[in-house]
Parts: structure tokens; C-alpha cells; sequence
């Protein structure tokens, strides 16, 4: 076999390779891409229900609450069943999903000053 | 000058393209690797955050519980009671819990204490290193 077709071969074999290669590594940037916005986006979506709950505690209106773009936040009032208390759960959304990102739970005490 | 000529249109050196190949793919591979187990490490600490969030605030809420059924003049198990000063914990995790003292005075309530506290043993904070001897 002559020296040319030798070294064309080669690089045809390398290209496939090469392209084998980048499809698989290229697979674990598209996981490592979602996998690190599932985790941004649950972040900021922990500290909007935190932001709320904080709040909500310090007196203000369950509808003064803003949330950021792409997100939004559902609160409500829950019966506690004890006089003085009250309660609401927090979730908050992202433009993207149906189900909520994160839900939280918080209570806060009613007529003290 | 047609020897020259000829010498320099030569084909490159055979095995050249696989060690560039090679290099490349590796660098691929180790590339693509560290990220992935950089966001698996930024998503450990993500629901360490979140699972720490709904631990507090699950805590206060029961703490506030307790408050409301003070204020509104229940016993509740759990309470102690010392010179006016109510005193209680709620479990946070495993090893920690939220220790709150609440105190009334005349017509209000003060919150005296409401704190995340070790709740078993003490902090280790020693290290494993040698002294010396």
C-alpha cells in the first residue's frame, strides 16, 4: 500500500474516533449544563420562599411580595387552629415547570407588638 | 528545484494525526469530566441548603406553636416555666435543635432567646495533628 493512502486512512480513522469522542463528551456538557441549572434555579428559588417568609413574619401583605422574572410565588393562608398564630405555605415557580421548585411552611405570631 | 519541490509536497508523518487525536480526546474527556463532578458538587451543597431551609423553618413553625399556645394560656408539654421566663426546644436536625425563651411582661411577650443550639455533646473541634510527643 502506498504511503499517501496509509496516512488518509489513518486520518479518516481519526476523524471517526475524534467524532465519536466529542458526541460522548459532548452528552456530558449538555448533563453537567442541566444538571448545574436545576441547581440555580433551586437556590433562587429557596431564598425567594425564604425572602417571603421573612416577610411575611415581619407583618407584611401576602400580595406586597414581588418575586424575580422568571419565577413565581404562591402563597397561602392556612387555618392553624390556634388562636394568635398564623400560618401560609409558600411555593414558588419558575416560568419553565408546573410543580413548584420549592415549597416551605412558615408561621408567625399574630397581635404582638 | 523539481527535487525540493517534490520533498516538500511529501505527506505528513504517519501516526502524527493520532497522537493530535489522542491529545485532543483526552483533554475532552478530562475536560467534561471535572464539570460534570463540579455541578455534582454544586448541587450536594444546593440540597444541603435547601434540606437546611425546610429543617429551620419547620422548626420555627413548631416553635411558634408553642409560643401561640402559651400566650393563649395552655400547658404544653416540654415547657419549662422559671421566674415568669418559659423555656423550650424544637428539633432542627439530628444534632441540632432550636432553643427559644420567652418571657411576658405585663401586657406583651419578649422573646428572650431564639437560637440554633448544638443539641448533643460539644462541638469537635480538635484536630488529629501530632503535638510533638
Amino acid at each position: 500500500m502506498k504511503r499517501e493512502s496509509l496516512v488518509l486512512m489513518e486520518q479518516l480513522i481519526m476523524i471517526l474516533i475524534f467524532a465519536l469522542a466529542t458526541a460522548l463528551c459532548l452528552r456530558l456538557f449538555v448533563r453537567a449544563d442541566a444538571i448545574s441549572t436545576e441547581s440555580a434555579r433551586q437556590d433562587h428559588a429557596v431564598m425567594l420562599a425564604q425572602n417571603a417568609a421573612e416577610m411575611l413574619k415581619s407583618g407584611a401583605d401576602a400580595d406586597d411580595i414581588p418575586a424575580d422574572e422568571d419565577y413565581a410565588l404562591d402563597i397561602r393562608m392556612e387555618e392553624s387552629g390556634i388562636p394568635g398564630l398564623a400560618q401560609a405555605e409558600i411555593s414558588v415557580f419558575h416560568a419553565d415547570e408546573a410543580d413548584p421548585v420549592y415549597s416551605l411552611k412558615v408561621g408567625w405570631q399574630e397581635g404582638l407588638e | 528545484m523539481k527535487r525540493k519541490a517534490k520533498e516538500r509536497l511529501s505527506p505528513p508523518a504517519l501516526g502524527g494525526t493520532t497522537l493530535l487525536v489522542i491529545f485532543a480526546v483526552l483533554c475532552l474527556v478530562v475536560f467534561s469530566l471535572l464539570s460534570l463532578s463540579t455541578v455534582q458538587a454544586e448541587r450536594r451543597l444546593s440540597d444541603a441548603s435547601r434540606d437546611a431551609a425546610t429543617a429551620y423553618y419547620s422548626a420555627d413553625l413548631e416553635a411558634q406553636r408553642v409560643f401561640a399556645l402559651i400566650r393563649s394560656g395552655e400547658t404544653v408539654a416540654g415547657v419549662k416555666e422559671e421566674n415568669g421566663v418559659f423555656s423550650y426546644a424544637c428539633k432542627l436536625t439530628e444534632d441540632q435543635k432550636l432553643a427559644v425563651e420567652i418571657q411576658k411582661n405585663e401586657e406583651n411577650w419578649q422573646v428572650l432567646r431564639w437560637q440554633c443550639v448544638v443539641s448533643q455533646g460539644e462541638i469537635d473541634d480538635t484536630l488529629p495533628v501530632w503535638s510533638g510527643y
